[in-house]
């Protein structure tokens, strides 16, 4: 055979182009030339291994390729052969080669397996009262519940975009697979189930945020996230009324038992605490904890610290056998 | 999971500490100049901070009855 006559063969041929170098036919895969174009089907010159874009084209005839139906959310398609939720890792797909008028939520779309695996968009079929019921559900972000004869197609898509609805008013941004981690039971649980799961994964992003800021400051580098601010909790709001709870939350984390406190006015607290079997009394302020009198001789530098910290003040006392307790 | 107390100026704030590996001393200073700097600890408002400012500060270390760990960053203080 002579295989020269291949080499330098030139022709034309109309490919989806889905991004990436390469766009793929039935029988072969070719590098797209500079400058690719955008994503669609595109007429393509095609010498030898490589292809250079000539101009957009409608859709070709896709009759040949696997067909695969299912309900869309957000550019995505469940799967109408989806019949256990817990499929839904592999029934939960991206649709490429969308019409510019987006599909509606919760809509039957038609779709064809591409030569490169990806599914490329057909058409759409008409909605049965199914969908039309669900979509009214959605825009007020109410559950299916029990709501009957709901494929589970639609029951995950329908999670899913109930998910994300309730993430884009939290201003939390979130992607369709992780919407579908929770998307039945959120389909059957609604609104606040989404709040829930949404808020969920943005904390679990925060403290990995954290984690790998912390990580960087251990090991010498630059953090590349700002610091995130804390919310605010209980003991972090002081007030006067509140301060013999908070005084007893601070020893107690630092293996002092508080034994009384008292309020002197003028804003202070007198506090009498447990120490490695010592008794202790200091005076501190009420709202800061900020020590006035520690109760142990610190040549005066009581002021640098606050009950929460005292106790290893205390306990570095003990230990340097320099303790002097000066207030009973 | 840590928390980390800092004391400075008189006053002390915690912050959560998410990690599963030990710190040394130096990583605890490191780590609470950083943090303070940025106005991430709540309750510790610091307009500058200098990069030593907790060189000779001392970190205490409490284990607490649920497990977790407690880290003081606080001054050192003269006894007697």
């Amino acid at each position: 055979m002579d295989y020269t006559k291949f080499l330098g063969k030139k022709e034309e041929a109309v490919l989806a182009y889905l991004g990436g170098p390469f766009a793929h036919g039935k029988d072969r895969r070719v590098r797209v030339d500079a400058p690719r174009p955008s994503l669609g089907f595109h007429r393509f010159a095609i010498e030898g291994r490589v292809a250079r874009a000539l101009a957009p084209e409608e859709s070709p005839d896709l009759a040949d390729l696997p067909r695969v139906r299912g309900h869309h959310v957000r550019g995505w398609v469940t799967r109408s052969s989806l019949r256990d939720r817990r499929e839904h890792v592999q029934d939960l797909e991206p649709v490429r080669v969308l019409p510019a008028e987006e599909p509606a939520p919760l809509s039957i779309v038609r779709a064809r397996r591409w030569h490169s695996g990806d599914l490329v968009f057909e058409s759409l079929d008409f909605d049965g009262d199914v969908e039309e019921t669900a979509r009214l559900r959605l825009e007020k972000l109410e559950p299916l519940g029990e709501m009957k004869g709901v494929p589970a197609s639609l029951r995950l898509a329908y999670g899913v975009a109930l998910t994300l609805a309730v993430a884009d008013k939290l201003a939390i941004p979130l992607s369709v697979r992780e919407a579908a981690a929770a998307g039945p039971r959120i389909a059957d649980d609604g609104e606040a189930a989404a709040r829930a799961f949404v808020t969920a994964v943005e904390t679990r992003r925060v403290e990995a945020s954290e984690r790998a800021r912390i990580r960087a400051i251990v090991e010498g580098r630059r953090p590349r996230e700002p610091v995130v601010a804390r919310p605010v909790r209980h003991r972090d709001a002081p007030t006067l009324d509140n301060a013999h709870l908070r005084a007893e939350i601070a020893l107690d984390v630092a293996h002092a038992r508080m034994l009384s406190s008292r309020n002197l006015g003028n804003g202070n607290l007198e506090v009498a605490f447990e120490f490695m079997g010592e008794r202790f009394t200091s005076v501190v302020d009420a709202l800061s904890l900020h020590v006035y009198d520690s109760g142990v001789c610190l040549a005066g530098a009581d002021e640098l610290v606050t009950l929460e910290s005292l106790p290893g003040v205390i306990r570095e006392a003990i230990e340097t056998d320099a303790l002097v307790i000066t207030r009973r | 999971m840590a928390v980390l107390n800092i004391t400075y100026g008189g006053l002390s704030a915690d912050y959560p500490l998410d990690v599963d590996y030990p710190l040394t001393d130096r990583d605890v200073r490191r780590i609470a100049v950083e943090v303070v700097r940025s106005g991430g600890v709540r309750g510790l408002p610091v307009a500058s901070l200098g990069e030593r400012a907790f060189d000779d500060y001392v970190v205490d270390r409490f284990d607490t009855v649920h497990g977790g760990r407690r880290i003081y960053l606080r001054p050192k203080v003269p006894f007697g």
